[in-house]
């Protein structure tokens, strides 16, 4: 069961963004590692929900979608973003947490993402291809290789 | 994956997530973004206060972004801006403010402008004050072309902000002075800050004159946000 399950469409885009704010954070903040981003990342996102409002049947997946497009720009553009600002990590005091804050950073972007919406989002491999835009094998190889590397990274 | 390791994995970023708790700045910013009364994302600022330091009684001219998720505007200044708040208050509020842990919402720019005494080691105490995540300071000493002349600090805030940020700044370590930070644009794109900030003789020093400017000009930023 996804953690964001989708609602009517008939909420209103501020119960939506109200709703939803803080998980698309979450979500960019574990694919970035960074919350300023992360941040930045959602409004993007919901500035395009906004934009896109009146065709939007599925407003949670589609910002969702939204986000992780945004995310993978942001991978594009980072090398740019570190030359300009450096942003700081995320903080957290669980072990487990750190110890996973460090391993994500030994995946390459996509396979970072595919991990987060996996582990995370609890997406399936299908929901997860048609996202990233690829064959559900691609998926599996994605997360094959994560999982080696987070396996000798946790263990 | 192991069951353990993918056990570990899903508790991690939950904790990882869990520690991600922002609170959503007002819908009227997203709807603005997108109605594009904010331009492109990278050269948009949104200034909302002043921020002035002078640590060693010189001039000190700064700006400094609203926080927008708490609508808390930093304001802080010397003589320069026409604001009197004296550095100590500065010393003892600013640490509450500005936390290296902690990522800032808020986005400036401080300059300090230092007697030649003043250029040494309180330079790099200044910084710590000032620092943030993002924090830098600049320097630029001037006396290398007249020694009664002032050692300019810069440091230079690069905070992301959800409706703007600064278009461009260079990085740099201290006592690098060819340096060059260019310039700043508000929400209608317009001008609010540049200048050139370097040795080479082609680039201009900055002046009291530019950061008095460069303060009166932000202030009028103050008024418009968030409409």
């Amino acid at each position: 069961m996804n953690r964001m399950s989708e609602q009517v469409a008939t909420e209103t885009l501020e119960a939506v963004y109200e709703r939803l704010w803080c998980p698309m954070v979450r979500l960019a903040a574990l694919t970035t590692g960074s919350t300023a981003i992360a941040e930045e990342i959602a409004q993007e996102a919901f500035s395009d929900l906004y934009r896109h409002w009146a065709r939007v049947d599925m407003p949670a997946a589609w910002v969702r979608v939204a986000v992780i497009n945004q995310c993978r720009s942001w991978v594009r553009r980072r090398q740019l973003d570190r030359r300009f600002a450096q942003s700081g990590p995320l903080i957290v005091e669980d072990p487990d947490g750190l110890a996973v804050r460090d391993a994500l950073r030994l995946l390459t972007p996509r396979q970072r993402l595919a991990v987060v919406l996996r582990y995370y989002e609890d997406l399936s491999e299908k929901q997860i291809a048609d996202i990233l835009k690829c064959r559900p094998g691609t998926v599996k190889s994605l997360l094959a290789r994560s999982n080696t590397t987070l396996k000798e990274a946790l263990q | 994956m192991t069951i353990d390791v993918e056990h570990r994995t899903r508790n991690g970023l939950s904790a990882l997530a869990a520690s991600v708790d922002r609170i959503a700045p007002p819908i009227e910013a997203v709807i603005n973004r997108a109605t594009g009364r904010t331009r492109t994302r990278r050269t948009r600022t949104l200034i909302a206060g002043l921020m002035a330091v002078s640590l060693s009684g010189g001039i000190a001219a700064a700006v400094v972004l609203r926080n927008p998720p708490t609508r808390e505007t930093v304001m802080y200044g010397t003589t320069v801006g026409g604001l009197r708040v004296s550095i100590s208050k500065f010393q003892q509020n600013a640490p509450d403010r500005i936390d290296p842990n902690r990522s800032h919402r808020v986005n400036g720019l401080c300059i300090d402008v230092f007697g030649p005494q003043g250029a040494g080691p309180a330079c790099f105490n200044d910084e710590a004050i000032l620092k943030g995540p993002q924090a830098k300071v600049f320097t630029n000493n001037r006396t290398t072309v007249d020694e009664s002349a002032h050692t300019f600090v810069v440091s230079f805030l690069t905070f992301k902000l959800p409706n703007g940020g600064l278009s461009k700044a260079a990085v740099t370590a201290p006592n690098q002075p060819d340096i060059t930070l260019d310039y700043f644009v508000d929400r209608s794109r317009r001008l609010v800050f540049a200048f050139a900030y370097s040795d080479l003789p082609r680039k201009a020093q900055l002046t009291t004159a530019d950061a008095n400017n460069a303060v009166r000009r932000s202030r009028m930023d103050v008024i418009r946000y968030p409409k």
